[in-house]
Parts: C-alpha cells; structure tokens; sequence
C-alpha cells in the first residue's frame, strides 16, 4: 500500500544528500580548463529556465564553481515560444535552456539547440538524450499541498482522481501553467480522453482557481486551502520559509524530466558549453539539490521520498523520449479545456 | 496681414520626414498584421521561408465556437458593464468636484487621479489581497464585524462582476477627466433659467443638464468602451482565474500558449476581428464629437460657473466619495506598503517583530531592479519626446499646409487610439522580427512600440495649434525669419505648456505601461511593471509590495508636479 511521506524526512534526505556531494575530478580535465578560459574571456553567460526558483541559485553556485563569469537569468513560463519567435526573427540572446523535455521537444523540433559533448561533465551515455542535444539534469514529481490547520494528510486521497469529488469545490488552486502537464501525466496512465474528462471536471465542478500567481500566497492567506499539482521541491522551499502546509504525493505519481541545451547561435558559445555541462554534472546536480530540496525520482534513487515510493510499489511515471509525444498531445488537448479556450 | 507665409526646403523635408515616421511607426506594423492573418502555417512568421498564403486562420476564427459562444460576448459583456459603470461613477464624481461646493476638492482631484497613475497590474494585486472570496481582508474584516458565520465572501472578486467593478475603478480617472472638462466649460445660464422657472434641482438635472452634456458624455463613453476592449491587465490577473475568457488575453494565449507553439497567423486573425470592433467604435467616436459642434456651450461670452450647495446630500456625497477613493487609491495603497513590511500578516495579528526591511533590501541590491528602472525612465522619456516631437510636427502639417496626404495622416495618427495594445505588441514584434533591424528584445523596440499612443498627444498639440493665430507666424515670415526660426521662436514657446502636457501624459503612460512590454519584453529591456509582474509570479510577496510601493514614489511626484501643471495651463 502506497504510504504517504512526511515533508520533514524529505528535508532531512536533501541535507543528506548536499552533504554527500559526488567526486570533481571532471572539472580538473584539460579540456573543461581550456573551455573555462574560452568562457572567461566571454565574460558572461545567459540562462532561460520555466519558473524562477528554476534558476535563482545557479548564478552564486556556477559562480563559486567557476568564478569570473556572470550569469544572467530569466525564469518564465513562456520561455519555450519566447526563444522559438526570437529565433525565427534571427535574434540570440541566450544561451543555455532549462525546461521539461516536454518543453524542450519543439525547441528540438526546429534546430534551436546544438549537440555538446556531455561526457567531458562526468554524464553518463544515457543522461544525453536527442542525439546529444539535451543533457538531463533534474527530476521533480507533482505534488497536493494542503494547509495543515485545514486538513491532516490522513484524510486527504491517495490517488489524483479523487481530487474532483464535490468535497474539495472552492478549495483549491492551481497553476495555469502547471495543471495541464500534471494531467497530461496522467492521461497516460488514463488515457487521453480521462484526461479530458477529469480536467473537465475539475474546473467546471471543482470550481477549481487558476492562475498564474504563485500559489503559495493563496495558501498563505487562507483564500484555498489546498493546491493541486505543485512542483515537490517548491513545497519544500516553501515548509523551510515557514509557510504552514504539508504536502502529499499522489498515485499515479507524475514526474518532470528536466534537461539543459545549448542553443544553436548563441552570444557566448564556450560559457553556454561550460554552464549547460555544469548544470547537467553530478557538481550542478548536488548544487541544485542543497540549494533547491531537489530529489531525484528515477528508479534507484536514494532519496528519501522517491526511496520510500519505489519501496511502496507505487506507480510511477517517467517522463522520457519515448513517452514525450503522446503526453505532449494530452497536454495540448486539455491545456484549451483547462484555460476556458476549448470545451 | 494676407496670405500664409512661404514654406522653405527646410519646411517641406521636415514634415515630410515625420510623415514618413509615423507612417513607419504606425501604419507599417497594422498593414504587416493584415499580411500575418493570411500567410501559413500558422507558427511560422509571415515572411519565413516556408510560410504561404492561407485562409486558414481566418477560416479557424469563424469555426471556432469559443471565439463566438464565449469570447466575443464575454468581451461584449465585459466592455459594456465597463463602460457603463465607469460613467455612473465618473459622473458622480466629476459633477461633484465641478459643480458642487464640497470641501477639498483640490486633495480629491488628485486622490482620484491615483488608479490612472500606477501600473494597473499594482492595483490588481492589491485588490486580490483585499477582496478575494475566503480570505481577502476587507471580507474577513467585514464578515468579523458583522459577526458572519458564512466562509466566503461578501465580495467576490473572482467572476464577471469583480472584473467589471475592478475595471470600472481603475477606469474611472480617465473618464473623470474628460468630464471634468467638459462640465467646466458647460455655461449654467440654462440651468440657472429652468431653476428661475420654479424646476427644482433633480428637475433641472434630468431635463436640462443631462441634456446638455449629452454629447460632451457620449464622446467619453464611446472613448472608455474603446479602452477597456483592450484592457489586458484585468482579464489575466481577474479574469483568466474565474475562466473569463476576453479577446485581448485570447491573443495572449495564441502567441503565449499553455503548451504547444505561438500562432501567429491565429493570433493575427483574432486581432482583425477585433480591430473591426475598435474601428466601429471609433467610427462612431468621429460621428459623434463631430455632431458636437451643434452643441456649442462655451461661447465669447462671459459666464461664471455656478456650484450647487449640496445641503443634505453632503454626507452621502462624501460616503461615496470615501468609498471610491478608499477602493482605488489609498486602501490598496495601505495593502502594497503593509505587505512590503510585514508580508501577508494580517494587520491586527502582525507584531513588531514580523515588520521587516529586507524586502526594500533584496529589491534595492538586485541589480535587475537598477536596470528595469533605467529602462522604464529611458523608455518613457524617450517614447514622449519622440511622439510630442512627430505629433507637433503632424498637427501643423494638418493645420497650417495643404500638402498632399496631410488629411490621410491625421487619420492615420487618430485611428491608432482604436488599436489595443495587445495587438500593437504583436504587430511591432513581427515587424521587427521580419525587418533585419536587430531591435527586437532591445528598448529601442519598446519606444517604437510605445509610439502607438500618439493620438492622445495629437489632439492637444492640434488643438493648441487651432488656437494661435497664424498671424503670428505671418509676422515672423515677414520680418525675414525662415520657416525653421519661426517656428523655433514663435510657434514652440506659444505650444510650450500643451507640449508638456503631453509629455506628462505620455511619460505617466510609459511608466505605467504592461501589455506592450510583457509581449516584448527579454532580460535587457525589461521594465518596472514587467518586473512586478516577475516578482508577483515568482512568488514575492513582499519584494512585490516594496516594488510597488516604490513606483508610487516615483510617481506621486509627477502627480502633484501634473495637477499644478496641467490646472494652471
């Protein structure tokens, strides 16, 4: 039987895991020396990731790795047609691109990105996905956030489904942003048109709140009491800062494959390569973990929470190349549904 | 004195220059979002190789059932109520400061002006944090007062009546304006003969004073209907929440969906079905300010405005009066500055200990702060002297020459008033994404793109012309001055206070300015309202209050410098 875990035990395994932090011998390779002073000599470097606390870290811990190079960040969600109409008007203004590979696929698609060699930054074949493209960085998994003086975790269901029943109307919020690729995960355990049913159900009965404000203020201010498909390692950040909610991940659980590129043209070649292998390196890995409560959810993980799901038997999607299309059709088949765009 | 002076070289390159400007600035990008609605598929730009001629976008639109089951009446809907509220309470206001004795009319003028001088998408938050359904402060402290056992409410902000109400507010100064000027210059003597006749006050309103100003109202309202059919800010932060779906965030979505890729030529076509809206309405605008010279009530002769006593109606005048400026100015001016200190503690379960500086720190040491405040003040300075400079030069071509086209580029320059900012940002973005310019993600693209406000500064640097005489000008011709001395000497000192009215009301624009920017904007030419829509999302409560609360401070000088400005000129 799936088993609910305790946000206190993930903070103790992401401490855990910064603690162990994995060898650097591939930083001191003559190939990533003469790379750094190539990026040096740039001077600087610019990064796009989808959500804000995606990226806010990476300028003082790739800073700290290589000094002397200044990072410049942009968290959006809309990244993804941002750099596509940028690119399709001849203007390269960034450098390196951190999103899903969902996001990713129809950057890919139309030759934004260029292959690197990954394995001069300690990746393994199989962290090098698209022919080289896109070198994989970080997993997250969808969670249910819930006030702690509204609900005990007890109560509240194991499985997404469940989360349409009437009991829940007005008290929850979600994120425009975030919902539909949640739901798209489940469509494939679901299939497409569960999808669409389900998403249906949630805003037409639910009277589910959408936005693209942060939801943790409606938390915080008691307007919802529950926030449906947050990013697990946000909910962490927001526990650590004292918000007073918990957070359950539920079955199917979903995750988001997060992964780096180095854009096709870009203004500073040899510190995109430098920030985009950094990123994907067992180094970045450990960095994003201390500084975000990131956990790692592929299978074998160590991690206390993904640990204790695998342990548990739980159903686990991963989101991978083979399985990127079809949730990209779902996605796009019930973002329309979701936003009021579509029936 | 007969005949116009001679017109030199100098005086024909000039306007010739600046006709082709505008015609760059603002017909280029309109006639290049024409193009983009028929060129295919629909993610690709229109002059991108591969792209090709197509009816699809055009086709989808009108198969598209949200576009006309929900979108089309949920915009109707929306504008309307809009418009309609907006009036009432603009009326009330504006009769009250113009025509009545009340007491601080002056502070009032400006406390009303305030929703029309900061970035709607500050007043948004601010109205989230008072009036959300379950938790906003105003309906926790009204549900504890009344001793209310219901958990919601009694406002709800989140469906079509918030965002009617909410918009009304933030609308209201820019019809209170325009009224005000218009019961300024209305003369009573007809009032003043209905009351001689026995009409009593309610009789002399309805039957004398309404009609009266009815022409100097319709003028306003078909104006403010054209303004919130563009309203963006609103709809997304409001609206999109309650899923009321309008067309300027429908455009929104076709460039920035949820997932998938932006399509332009949808996007394209959903904007020409619009601006056909804002061209009837602007249509009708022509028409009726037209028909407002059979209505002439400022005469040569002299008149002095009488005020109404307000008597027993004082109170009630003034709880209406407390009631809008606590909603729209200062209550969500209170909230801002309270959340950049103590967050989202309520006040009364706040203590000392939880009031803290670091949100004025973190903003003030990051050095995007810096730049999005640079970038604002380049971008709003530069935007108004650019558009003051061609809007001159346009309204003496049009008043004071015959040349050619002079008549198609006044139109040109007034039709762009119809034109949603939305939709300007998407035709500015293609054009110089097509163009090999290099500007797009630049703030140059954002002082172009903020040109499109160049009817506002048009009309008054036109109407100040019409009121100098051209004598003046013939004067100088015939002493010997050429055309560009006597226009430096003469003509520009006498326009001197329009022209920097204008630039005080493009600057306010600039600064305040979120749709262009967002559709524009990259980390170089990010603006301030651009980076309290950043922080806003990234879930910054407090830096978001600090930012906000700075940009009031910003702004609170120009109101005041404004005020004194623009009353005594």
């Amino acid at each position: 039987m799936f088993r609910s875990i305790t946000s206190g035990l993930a903070l103790i395994g992401a401490l855990t895991i910064s603690a162990a932090a994995p060898a650097q011998e591939w930083k001191e390779s003559p190939k990533i020396q003469a790379l750094y002073k190539e990026a040096q000599k740039e001077g600087s470097v610019v990064i796009w990731g989808t959500n804000a606390a995606e990226v806010r870290w990476i300028p003082d811990a790739f800073t700290a790795a290589f000094p002397g190079i200044q990072v410049e960040i942009l968290g959006d969600n809309d990244i993804v047609t941002k750099a596509i109409t940028e690119a399709r008007g001849g203007r390269h203004s960034v450098d390196v691109f951190q999103a899903t590979l969902n996001s990713m696929i129809p950057a890919f698609e139309r030759n934004l990105f260029t292959a690197i060699d990954w394995s001069m930054f300690g990746l393994r074949d199989s962290d090098a996905v698209l022919k080289g493209h896109v070198g994989l960085s970080h997993t997250t998994a969808y969670a249910l956030v819930f006030r702690t003086d509204k609900f005990k975790k007890a109560e509240l269901p194991n499985n997404w489904l469940e989360m349409a029943d009437e009991k829940y109307r007005g008290q929850m919020v979600s994120s425009l942003f975030l919902l539909p690729r949640l739901i798209g995960g489940i469509g494939l355990e679901i299939g497409e048109q569960g999808a669409v049913e389900y998403a249906r159900k949630l805003v037409g009965g639910s009277n589910l709140l959408l936005t693209r404000a942060p939801r943790d203020t409606f938390l915080q201010t008691g307007e919802r009491s529950i926030a449906l498909g947050e990013i697990d390692h946000l909910v962490r950040a927001w526990i650590a800062n004292g918000l007073p909610v918990d957070y359950k991940i539920l079955t199917p659980v979903i995750t988001s494959q997060f992964g780096v590129s180095v854009m096709a043209k870009v203004p500073h070649p040899s510190a995109a390569r430098l920030l985009a292998g950094y990123l994907a390196s067992p180094d970045g890995r450990a960095a994003r973990t201390k500084a975000t409560f990131q956990f790692n959810y592929l299978p074998g993980s160590t991690d206390p929470v993904p640990a204790a799901l695998q342990a548990a038997g739980a159903k686990i999607i991963y989101d991978t190349v083979e399985n990127m299309g079809e949730r990209a059709e779902i996605i796009n088949r019930v973002s329309p549904v979701v936003t009021g765009q579509a029936r | 004195m007969t005949g116009r002076p001679q017109i030199d070289l100098a005086g024909r390159l000039i306007p010739a220059a600046a006709g082709l400007l505008v015609v760059l600035i603002l017909g280029l990008p309109l006639v290049v979002l024409i193009y983009t609605a028929f060129r295919g598929p629909g993610d690709f730009l229109p002059f991108e190789d591969g792209a090709r001629w197509t009816l699809n976008n055009v086709a989808n639109l009108f198969d598209d059932p949200v576009i006309l089951q929900q979108v089309l009446p949920n915009t109707l809907i929306f504008v309307a109520g809009t418009a309609c509220l907006t009036l009432t309470i603009a009326f009330v206001l504006a009769w009250l400061v113009e025509r009545t004795e009340l007491r601080g009319r002056d502070f009032l003028f400006s406390l009303i002006l305030f929703p029309s001088l900061v970035p709607t998408v500050l007043l948004a938050i601010a109205w989230i944090t008072l009036l959300s359904p379950n938790a906003g402060w105003a309906n926790l402290a009204i549900r504890s007062a009344l001793g209310l056992s219901q958990s919601q409410g009694p406002f709800n902000l989140f469906n079509m009546w918030g965002l009617i109400v909410c918009q009304s507010l933030a609308s209201t100064p820019f019809m209170f304006l325009l009224l005000t000027a218009t019961l300024r210059t209305m003369n009573p003597s007809l009032e003043e003969a209905a009351q001689a006749s026995g009409a009593n006050f309610f009789q002399t309103f309805r039957r004398v004073t309404i009609p009266i100003l009815l022409p100097g109202i319709l003028a306003p309202f078909i104006l403010i209907t054209l303004i919130t059919l563009e309203q963006f800010e609103l709809p997304l932060i409001i609206g999109l929440p309650a899923r009321i779906n309008v067309f300027s965030y429908r455009i929104y979505n076709e460039l920035n969906p949820a997932s998938g890729l932006p399509n332009y030529g949808g996007a394209a076509a959903v904007s020409i079905l619009f601006l056909m809206l804002g061209f009837l309405a602007l249509l009708l605008y022509n028409w009726v300010t037209r028909e407002n010279a059979k209505y002439v009530t400022v005469t040569g002769k002299a008149y002095r405005q009488s005020r109404f006593a307000l008597g027993k109606w004082a109170i009630p005048a003034y709880i209406f009066l407390g009631i809008y400026i606590s909603f729209a100015a200062v209550l969500p001016a209170l909230t801002l500055l309270w959340t950049s200190f103590f967050g989202f503690r309520m006040p009364g379960s706040a203590s000392w200990a939880d009031f803290s500086f670091s949100a004025y720190l973190v903003l003030l040491s990051d050095p995007t702060f810096w730049r999005a405040a640079l970038n604002t003040l380049i971008v709003a300075v530069a935007s108004g002297l650019i558009v003051v400079l061609l809007a001159t030069i346009v309204a003496w071509t049009v008043t004071r020459t015959r040349f050619f086209g002079r008549r198609a580029l006044e139109m040109l320059t007034f039709t762009s008033l119809g034109i949603p900012s939305v939709i300007v940002a998407f035709a500015v973005m293609v054009v110089y994404l097509s163009l090999p310019l290099q500007i797009y993600g630049t703030v140059a693209i954002l002082v172009l793109a903020y040109c499109y406000r160049m009817a506002t500064v048009t009309r008054i640097t036109r109407s100040s012309l019409i009121q100098i005489h051209p004598e003046l000008e013939e004067a100088a011709a015939a002493s010997g001055a050429r055309w560009f001395a006597t226009q430096w000497y003469v003509l520009l000192p006498l326009m001197m206070p329009s022209l920097i009215s204008g630039f005080i009301i493009m600057f306010i624009i600039g600064v305040r300015e979120f749709t262009i920017p967002l559709v524009l904007y990259s980390p170089e030419n990010v603006v301030l309202s651009v980076l309290l829509w950043q922080t806003f999302q990234a879930g910054q409560p407090s830096v978001t209050a600090a930012l906000a609360t700075l940009i009031i401070v910003l702004v609170l000088p120009v109101i005041f410098f404004a005020r004194r400005f623009l009353s005594t000129n």
